[in-house]
């Protein structure tokens, strides 16, 4: 069993590249049609020219990992394609010329290191006379090196045969306006928006007071994919003269530029790899390197397990049924684990888990088959009952004898579908003795699992893998115990130079003091008892306690109300708990001050949380999830936090969060609140067995108190995701036969 | 020897369908139109030749029989197999398309109901004919139940042009190899209603392709031999246009 939390993120990166295919590329292009325009990547991430965006939008789901080198900046990039209207861009930036700080105790000579972040919205579509239209906001919410807004348009020249021109003009403000060759617009209107504040803001604040203040600048460009399709070349005129750039006010840097053109050449390795060289400001050779995929149309690669075909040989009786092999070939071939099997009449009801098929219909089938030729021919229904922690969550039934004639082929066209259909799940017949039980009370698994983050003072990059062992023990149908173990088998955590921020803020140290909990060999991060119950037929509860994370001990409890098919649910959850003495395996503070005089840990406090699901059914929101959490949070600040994401067609899905709560930004510290990234991946993409595990990789900025939430074990949107799949939603992409 | 041994079988089929008037009095008509016909046939058109068959045959064999029948290499894009007797919903559709049309009474839908009118429609399973494709996956080879007709035309060397042209009968332009749909425009009659207009493309697989605004176009659409141009009217519904790209799916060769 693949422990839930496995992550590799090179196997991820690894496997997605190699998938990627060049969609935009006809199946079949005739002998002198010219290569196809694919937008690329400028030196900061996202689409555009080289220090200049553009107004394209990359296609739905382009997903782009670049870096750029040159004497003054490293940028590591990651841009993704959110909408079709929406591009979002993530960057660390290296300024060479500067340190992380001045005391050489706290980080050595690591590089100054600055985060950014992006986003680029389309306000028109090109059509015959109307470019391509987008407003973009650079670095917003980060201390604001290349701070900027843009409205750029794209127009695009198709020739018979010189190839296909993207022309762009723009205006810039802000970094990207720094040459000020024509006066701000809003400033010629109101005298306020002449000026632009240099620093001053928070980090992590988004400072909507300076938008479209300051200078400003007309900039523009070419982007020619010549009629040698690997290779594209760009002009651009800049809107910066880099008179303000951080790294010449605050290094010895200098970026005086001799022209305000820049050139440059795009050349494409292959279908996923582009290599980029330019040539900036007449002085300044620029490198750099993308890597790029695609999130809706990366195929699986997994190959189903074969239907078995019908045979004649059934037993009579039911008492003649060989049990424990049906058991097994459910688990293998149809990916039901673990079953219960009843009788009710002439129906056998079968109650499993599901753990290898995203689309249930192939579950389906290969389980009817599997019914079909091991059960005797008097059993003319097969109810399938699919559960997650003891709670039954979804019902299906089979006609017997429809399922032959889909198995026969006996008619065009025929599906699963046509055998199968949901049914309410019938609690009396479950309350039976089972005819066979093949739940296994204990379980156990494991996996790698690798924690990372990146721009620490110490060191750009920490790491630690570890192996992560899990085991649970069902006391009764409801009680369950589990936990897990981590071995931390690999990392650089000796580059620590601090266990606890010193960044004075006075809140619980909820989660800043994270790092005396990770600097140890093995850990228990979680040993707790839950109880799981199901009311009525949409109510879900467990009852929980025990060590409930990492950090936190504590008891608690969660309710959700969630409806088959329904494109909502609702819940809430109410916790006591104390903080974990890092210091030993078990032990919990009972004094505030336990940890240390002038560090605050949580003593039995309480936290929860109301909890709303949302998927709007629009067109232009399509595939989105919103997840709001009202509550007090676990450093006793109470808020909303808001948790946005969206699955692509081959349900990877990209998410991004925020908490704002009565803990102000001066208390928070840097960063101002709370906010994450994260990617979650589902392993059958890259696997060759069908899986329905997914893999997180998480990207939180900062990590500071205000906002945080308790890291439960258990889920109850996530355990009862079959009753209106979310999580494993079926990949859209075709698969190849 | 396949045939004779069918033939056999209805036969005995028929002795049955005797049995069964004699027996049950009430059913005697229904019975004894059904002992004149078997109950599975399928008709190849190009050949005229009707396979009959006592219990459903697979379309494997019922293709494999057909093949034997021609004398060449069939155009599998455009094959298609056709339940006669489950046309009478698809004659509706059409119908109604048909009104729809004549009671627009404008310069391009006259056109267009001549057109259609020129053209035979039938309502297409919608399952590969390929034999290769249907003997090598099982579940693409179903049981045939009842009476088809099979078409396994010849590979055209035309595509066909239907719409808001200026002609009342459906338009074949030569094929040009290697070449998209922008090199077929200048050859057709557009009216003026119908410039910078939609453009369907049906494949003769029965896959669509919608184009808007196709001088600006970037990505070639190619046409595989036999397939239809249709250029949508803007005097009509946007409804009524799909309706009639789902008729032209459904088109028969003559």
């Amino acid at each position: 069993m693949l422990y839930p939390r496995f992550i590799l993120i090179s196997l991820i990166a690894c496997s997605s590249f190699v998938h990627a295919s060049n969609e935009e590329q006809p199946p079949l292009r005739a002998p002198f049609a010219l290569p196809p325009f694919k937008p690329t990547q400028m030196d900061f991430g996202g689409v555009g020219l080289m220090q200049m965006p553009t107004g394209r939008m990359a296609k739905d789901g382009e997903f782009n990992a670049g870096y750029s080198h040159n004497d003054d900046y490293n940028f590591y990039t990651l841009s993704i394609q959110l909408m079709p209207w929406l591009e979002s861009t993530i960057r660390y930036t290296q300024v060479s010329d500067v340190l992380y700080s001045n005391d050489q105790q706290f980080s050595g000579n690591t590089k100054y290191t600055d985060k950014g972040i992006d986003f680029k919205l389309r306000l028109l579509k090109e059509s015959q006379y109307i470019p391509e239209t987008s407003l973009g906001f650079r670095d917003i919410g980060g201390t604001g090196l290349f701070d900027g807004e843009f409205i750029a348009a794209t127009k695009r020249l198709s020739t018979n045969h010189f190839g296909q021109f993207d022309f762009t003009l723009g205006l810039g403000w802000g970094y990207l306006g720094q040459r000020g060759n024509i006066k701000n617009p809003f400033c010629s209107a109101f005298d306020r928006f002449c000026i632009r504040n240099r620093g001053g803001n928070g980090t992590g604040k988004v400072d909507y007071s300076n938008f479209f203040h300051g200078n400003s600048a007309i900039f523009g460009g070419i982007e020619y994919q010549t009629p040698y399709e690997p290779l594209r070349l760009k002009l651009e005129y800049d809107g910066n003269n880099y008179r303000q750039d951080f790294a010449a006010t605050h290094g010895n840097a200098n970026l005086t530029p001799s022209t305000p053109w820049n050139i440059g050449a795009v050349y494409a390795v292959n279908d996923f790899t582009n290599l980029k060289l330019s040539y900036e400001r007449g002085n300044t050779l620029t490198l750099g390197i993308n890597l790029h995929t695609n999130f809706n149309n990366q195929p699986s690669i997994w190959k189903a397990t074969p239907v078995p075909a019908l045979t004649n040989n059934h037993p009579i009786k039911l008492a003649d049924v060989n049990w424990k092999k049906l058991d097994s070939d459910l688990s293998t071939i149809a990916g039901y684990k673990n079953s219960e099997f009843y009788r009710n009449g002439d129906t056998v009801t079968v109650v499993a888990h599901q753990t290898q098929y995203r689309d249930r219909n192939l579950a389906h089938e290969r389980a009817a088959a599997l019914l079909a030729n091991a059960l005797p021919t008097k059993i003319k229904q097969y109810d399938v009952i699919e559960q997650d922690q003891h709670i039954p969550l979804t019902g299906t039934q089979i006609n017997a004898d429809k399922y032959k004639a889909v198995a026969n082929v006996s008619y065009i066209n025929a599906n699963i579908k046509d055998a199968t259909q949901p049914i309410k799940i019938n609690n009396t017949a479950l309350n039976s003795k089972p005819l066979y039980d093949g739940q296994s009370a204990f379980q156990y698994g494991f996996g790698p699992h690798l924690e990372q983050s990146f721009g620490s003072p110490e060191t750009f990059y920490l790491y630690s893998l570890d192996l992560d062992g899990y085991a649970s023990y069902w006391l009764n149908p409801h009680l369950q115990l589990s936990s897990s173990l981590s071995f931390h088998v690999l990392n650089n955590y000796n580059k620590f130079n601090f266990l606890k921020l010193n960044d004075g803020t006075n809140n619980y140290r909820v989660r800043s003091l994270v790092r005396a909990y990770m600097n140890k060999d093995t850990s228990i991060s979680n040993l707790q008892l839950t109880w799981f119950e199901k009311y009525h037929s949409n109510w879900y509860q467990q009852v929980y306690a025990g060590y409930l994370e990492t950090m936190f001990a504590g008891v608690g409890s969660e309710v959700l109300y969630r409806q088959q098919n329904a494109n909502w649910a609702i819940g809430a959850d109410l916790n006591f708990v104390s903080q974990r003495d890092p210091n030993t395996t078990f032990g919990i503070y009972n004094d505030v001050h336990g940890y240390g005089q002038n560090t605050k840990v949580l003593v039995k406090k309480p936290t929860g949380h109301v909890s709303v699901y949302y998927e709007p059914r629009w067109k232009a929101m399509d595939n989105l999830l919103l997840r709001v959490d009202v509550g007090q949070f676990l450093a006793q600040d109470f808020g909303t936090r808001v948790d946005i994401s969206r699955q692509f067609k081959t349900g990877i899905i990209v998410g991004a969060f925020a908490a704002k709560t009565t803990m102000s930004a001066k208390d928070y510290g840097e960063g101002s609140f709370t906010k994450g990234f994260y990617i979650s991946i589902p392993f059958d993409l890259m696997s060759i067995h069908p899986t329905t595990e997914r893999g997180t990789l998480p990207w939180q900025p900062l990590t500071r108190d205000g906002g945080q939430m308790l890291a439960k074990r258990y889920s109850l949107f996530s355990i009862t995701d079959p009753v209106s799949p979310w999580f494993g939603r079926p990949s859209s992409v075709d698969k190849s036969e | 020897m396949d045939i004779l041994r069918t033939n056999i079988n209805t036969v005995k089929l028929s002795i049955l369908a005797v049995a069964l008037t004699l027996s049950s009095f009430a059913f005697a008509t229904q019975s004894q139109e059904e002992s004149t016909k078997s109950s599975n046939q399928i008709t190849l058109v190009e050949t005229a030749t009707t396979f009959h068959y006592s219990t459903p045959p697979r379309l494997s064999t019922a293709l494999a029989e057909a093949l034997h029948t021609l004398t060449y290499n069939p155009y599998y894009l455009g094959a298609a197999l056709v339940e006669e007797t489950q046309q009478q919903d698809f004659m509706r559709f059409k119908q109604n398309v048909m009104d729809q049309l004549a009671m627009a009474q404008t310069f391009s839908t006259e056109k267009m109901r001549s057109q259609l009118e020129h053209t035979e429609f039938a309502k297409k399973e919608t399952l590969p004919l390929d034999y290769d494709i249907v003997r090598v996956f099982p579940k693409k080879n179903p049981l045939l139940k009842g009476h088809f007709k099979l078409y396994l035309p010849k590979r055209p060397h035309d595509i066909m042009v239907y719409g808001a042209i200026q002609s009342t009968t459906p338009l074949h332009l030569t094929l040009q190899d290697g070449s998209s749909l922008q090199a077929y425009l200048p050859e057709i009659p557009f009216y003026n209603v119908a410039m910078n207009t939609i453009i369907w493309v049906i494949e003769p697989d029965q896959t669509i392709d919608r184009i808007q605004n196709i001088h600006q176009q970037k990505q070639p659409t190619y046409l595989a031999p036999g397939a239809i141009i249709y250029i949508a009217s803007n005097e009509i519904p946007e409804q009524l246009n799909q309706n009639i790209v789902t008729l032209l799916q459904n088109r028969l060769e003559k």
